[in-house]
């Protein structure tokens, strides 16, 4: 286990397993899964399709059990729902909800009146890129648009950590480009420790400290690699050398993996 | 200017209808007057029309008697109708025992019991209330069942991780997922009303519009039958109409929605 990072250990997920019943046999997802993310880490986790990355953060984030193993968040080992923030693949708005009251309903459901979560909304919408839109609703928005509404109702609950699966899967390439120099601006600001599902390259390793690589189902992961590209980043560090060979690197291992 | 003919298309699909409406009600009247059909066994728009005028008050005042009747026994539907379908979706023991006897009532035909409620209850209210009641119900139980259970796993993936409580989950996101179907189901009900409040009355009744139209038929007091029923149908476009603005009011996200993506289409 790399100890490299400062801060101390934030998630720990040790031998950790997962299986589900498919037809009439159990079909194993994850094999014992060995993670440790540290403190204001940005790690990314990246494998086939299929290998049950989503599976993981759906047990991280307290919406699905592992059959064993055991998931530390800063040291305890307790009820993870409404304490760890999670932005799924789908922006999952509702559409009876204006931008302002859908970003602020996890704040309603921890309590806040509409009112308080409102106002505190209101703090964070432009820094989100949507002040002018608290209006509208979502079926008013583009793609890009929703997906900020999403990640803005996820980082305004201010939970230390946040697990993002394929956050920017569904948008177009010029508009993930633009959000994820965008994410990386709101994680600096913010400190926040991120664990990022994808399966785009570039993207791992655009945005991560370091990246834990999944085999195919099941998924076992044997690998992390560490990016050692300077921060702050910006796109330019795409088209380096140094880039290139650590794409190329982590592309063998990926490839090594898919057969 | 696409706005002005977009308005102006409005109108005439308003204007549409009611020219049909008249051209139809001139026809008739020139029928009449040609084949010269005694006025008892049809009479022409302009009786009918007469006819409302002068007994408008009695119309009215049998009128607001079916109204009441309709009105009541919808709320008692919709009460029972919603509480019914939160069990059936909520409980599997509902889903089993219960559902099955909803749908199975539909199968008897509400007339033949309507005299047993006489039986039972008398010739008041309650018998046409009951009525209007069991009719209405069913459209609302069913269309109810099937929004309470059209909910996105995802969304409520999405909410739990928030930590949602289950009946958060339930005021956030089930009720307003099911509105839409309610709605559907509270205008079918409020479209048959009218016929089960009328049924009631044919039954056994000493006021309401159906009363009226038994009433006057024997007497071949003909163009007031037409009244009451021409007072029937615009009670049950008014019932209709006013679940539309409902509706409206409650979810105005569902039909801009809806338009947006028909725009989308063109």
């Amino acid at each position: 286990m790399p100890n490299d990072m400062s801060g101390y250990p934030c998630i720990e997920v040790s031998s950790l397993s997962k299986s589900y019943a498919i037809a009439d046999a159990r079909e194993l997802i994850l094999s014992d899964i060995n993670l440790t993310v540290n403190q204001g880490e940005f790690v990314s986790i990246i494998g086939p399709s299929g290998c049950g990355k989503s599976t993981l953060l759906n047990i991280i984030a307290g919406l699905d059990q592992a059959d064993c193993g055991k998931i530390n968040v800063r040291g305890v080992d307790g009820e993870r729902l409404g304490k760890i923030g999670y932005m799924q693949q789908k922006d999952l708005l509702l559409p009876w909800r204006s931008v302002l009251d859908n970003a602020a309903i996890g704040l309603e459901v921890q309590g806040l009146s509409k009112k308080e979560a409102r106002e505190k909304v209101m703090e964070g919408i432009d820094r989100f890129g949507l002040s002018g839109f608290e209006a509208l609703y979502p079926y008013a928005l583009s793609g890009g648009m929703r997906q900020r509404v999403s990640f803005l109702r996820t980082m305004i609950m201010d939970q230390p950590i946040v697990l993002l699966d394929e956050p920017f899967g569904a948008l177009d390439s010029l508009t993930r480009v633009q959000m994820q120099s965008w994410l990386l601006e709101v994680w600096q600001l913010m400190e926040k420790t991120i664990v990022l599902v994808t399966h785009d390259v570039d993207e791992a390793l655009f945005l991560s400290d370091r990246i834990c690589l999944l085999s195919a189902r099941p998924g076992t992961n044997s690998d992390l690699l560490r990016v050692e590209l300077p921060r702050p980043r910006d796109h330019s560090v795409l088209s380096t050398v140094e880039f290139s060979e650590i794409k190329q690197f982590l592309l063998s291992r990926l490839w090594a993996y898919m057969e | 200017m696409l706005k002005i003919t977009m308005k102006l298309n409005k109108s005439i699909q308003w204007l549409i209808p009611i020219g049909i409406l008249v051209v139809l009600m001139l026809l008739w009247e020139f029928c009449v007057w040609v084949t010269d059909v005694p006025s008892w066994q049809l009479p022409p728009p302009s009786a009918i029309i007469i006819e409302i005028w002068q007994s408008f008050g009695l119309l009215w005042e049998h009128t607001l008697v079916t109204l009441w009747e309709i009105l009541i026994g919808f709320c008692v539907s919709l009460l029972i109708g919603l509480l019914l379908a939160g069990c059936i979706a909520y409980s599997q023991l509902f889903q089993r025992s219960i559902y099955p006897i909803v749908i199975t009532s539909q199968t008897v035909p509400i007339i033949a019991i309507a005299p047993l409620l006489l039986i039972w209850v008398g010739y008041g209210l309650t018998p046409k209330v009951i009525i209007v009641a069991l009719i209405c119900f069913y459209p609302i139980v069913v269309n109810s069942v099937d929004g309470l259970k059209a909910i996105d796993p995802d969304m409520v993936n999405m909410l739990r991780s928030v930590g949602a409580s289950k009946w958060q989950v339930f005021v956030k996101l089930q009720i307003p997922t099911a509105l839409p179907f309610v709605f559907s189901g509270v205008k079918i009900g409020i479209s048959v009303s009218v016929i089960a409040a009328v049924i009631g009355e044919w039954v056994g009744a000493s006021s309401g519009l159906g009363y009226l139209i038994i009433y006057s038929q024997p007497l071949f007091l003909t163009s007031r039958v037409f009244a009451a029923i021409f007072f029937l149908a615009i009670m049950g476009i008014s019932l209709f109409v006013t679940a539309v603005l409902v509706e409206r009011i409650m979810m105005p996200w569902y039909f801009n929605e809806k338009r947006s993506s028909a725009v989308d289409r063109l």
